[in-house]
């Protein structure tokens, strides 16, 4: 049974369709990344599932009701939201002990916390004091209080180091392994890639593609590199064949809709010379451009 | 219920606002009194009680700080996990208004203790007509101090939630006590016996003209802090929080 479900969630803001009949379920066992470029909807319709917005249309619920009717809303759900928040004067400890007051959760969980977050040596600070990092693993630390079935994580690596990022990716790992259900919501391709089982793109408010990353991966088109003295021939002959092909420079061909064993045959018959050839697979980054629309960062 | 409002408490003793508060309705308290003392001329028993109803300080200074606590949680944003921890507003408002009642109740003790404790040696010392005071009548002045205070921090709370912004909650509840008001007693003292500044200055001993008898006074106040926070909740269920 799916832990969370979206049906036909939408909301407006004025004449804009920020969140446009989007639905998806979320299963446990894995992590399932939420990927969309900024503002495709993804905080809006994370916000909704957890009763923070009120949707325009349709539903979200967890564990088959609407978050705001959960008994034990944070036994249930652990959120991590990029706007969540602490009082600068307040130490770290004692908004984790107020949030566990507030949930009926014993307080001795906010020590728990603090030690799987690693914040120990901080606890006793003022949270005005902590960094960007810090404040991130001390909104982990909230989101665990209640060692809820579900984890929802907008954007958790904002803020944090490569070793944080690191840390956070076993965490999610680990968190799935024992069943559990992670969501996290992402823009940054690369670290999804290595950590979501499963991935729900969105784009403009709709959901544009939904499914295993190997799947979805593996619909879309890898390619062959070839590199040849004779690349202008191979070339001509490739395209002869009906395949797609691109000069990659320096003597390169990147090769669309042939494998390498065709490429490799193609020569031979042409007694053209192979330097190099190699299969390029789709990257999870590929096909979140080709969906979205978006144009690749310049690096 | 319960561990809403323990949650609100403990909220509330882990940031230095509460303190600071505290410090300056014990400080502003006695300046007030202090000016109270040297400039009036006290011969009557009204005069006298008039002198150590020494809440009204604490009355102003709660209300902010209702609208302090509630509208913080916005502006820094731990309005999100007090949300997820109980999704159902209406008891969020619930439970803080019943935290400041009890904190405006605290204080409220404090600021009339200090008026009392500072004030009965100094006014026996100018001869002030003490004696015509009895115990009843102590008992009264700690009585409307109390239920000017913890009212006050009920109303705070439930401006705070109508209004999230905490500079404009804060400036226009004071631009509308102070300003407005005022400007209300002017047109119609009979009307002015009604408003929040009306009730709390009956209640604090500075009355206006046609102010409230006590009781009068405690029940008007207590209905604007059920009617603002019953707006202030309604309208917290409505709104997205972002």
């Amino acid at each position: 049974m799916a832990k969370i479900e979206v049906r036909d969630l939408s909301k407006r803001f004025g004449s804009v369709n920020a969140v446009d009949g989007v639905s998806f379920d979320v299963h446990p066992g894995r992590v399932t990344g939420f990927l969309g470029p900024n503002g495709a909807g993804k905080t809006t319709t994370l916000r909704m599932i957890l009763g923070l917005a009120r949707p325009t249309g349709g539903t979200a619920t967890v564990e088959g009701r609407p978050y705001r009717a959960l008994s034990e809303p944070l036994r249930t759900v652990g959120a991590v939201l990029e706007r969540s928040g602490f009082h600068p004067g307040r130490r770290a400890r004692d908004h984790l002990r107020a949030v566990a007051r507030a949930a009926r959760i014993p307080e001795s969980r906010a020590d728990e916390t603090i030690e799987i977050v690693a914040l120990q040596n901080a606890a006793r600070r003022r949270v005005g004091q902590y960094s960007l990092g810090m404040r991130q693993r001390l909104a982990l630390a909230t989101a665990l209080l209640g060692d809820p079935r579900i984890l929802i994580l907008d954007e958790p690596a904002n803020g944090l180091d490569p070793q944080g990022i690191r840390w956070l990716r076993d965490f999610m790992r680990w968190f799935a392994s024992q069943g559990r259900t992670v969501l996290v919501s992402s823009h940054v391709l690369a670290e999804m890639s290595q950590t979501a089982d499963a991935v729900i793109v969105i784009a403009r408010g709709r959901v544009v593609a939904e499914g295993q990353v190997d799947e979805l991966v593996a619909g879309r088109g890898g390619a062959v590199e070839v590199r040849s003295p004779g690349a202008e021939r191979l070339a001509a002959v490739l395209r002869a064949r009906g395949f797609g092909v691109e000069p990659g420079g320096d003597n390169w061909l990147v090769v669309t809709g042939a494998d390498t064993a065709t490429v490799g045959d193609l020569a031979l018959d042409e007694r053209v010379a192979i330097h190099g050839l190699r299969e390029r697979s789709a990257s999870l980054e590929d096909v979140f451009f080709e969906l979205t629309g978006e144009q690749s960062a310049p690096s | 219920m319960s561990s809403l409002v323990g949650a609100e408490f403990l909220k509330l003793r882990t940031t230095r606002t509460a303190y600071g508060f505290l410090a300056a309705t014990v400080l502003l308290t006695l300046g007030t009194q202090a000016a109270t003392f040297a400039t009036t001329d006290l011969s009557t028993k009204e005069d006298v009680e008039q002198a150590l109803a020494g809440a009204g300080v604490a009355a102003a200074l709660l209300l902010v700080l209702g609208i302090v606590a509630t509208t913080g949680e916005h502006r820094h944003g731990t309005i999100t996990s007090s949300l997820l921890a109980s999704p159902d507003r209406r008891r969020l408002v619930a439970a803080k208004l019943i935290a400041y009642l009890v904190t405006g109740a605290l204080l409220g003790v404090a600021a009339v203790a200090v008026t009392i404790a500072a004030g009965v040696p100094w006014l026996s010392a100018r001869d002030a007509p003490l004696e015509l005071l009895d115990a009843g009548d102590y008992l009264g002045l700690v009585a409307e101090g109390i239920a000017a205070a913890a009212l006050s921090g009920a109303i705070g709370v439930g401006i705070g939630a109508i209004v999230r912004n905490q500079v404009a909650a804060v400036v226009g509840a004071l631009i509308y006590l102070f300003i407005l008001e005022p400007l209300v007693g002017l047109l119609s003292s009979r009307v002015a016996a009604f408003t929040i500044g009306g009730t709390q200055s009956a209640l604090t001993g500075t009355p206006m003209d046609d102010a409230l008898g006590p009781l009068a006074a405690g029940l008007v106040l207590a209905a604007w802090a059920l009617a603002l926070s019953a707006v202030g909740a309604e309208v917290e269920e409505r709104r997205d929080v972002v």
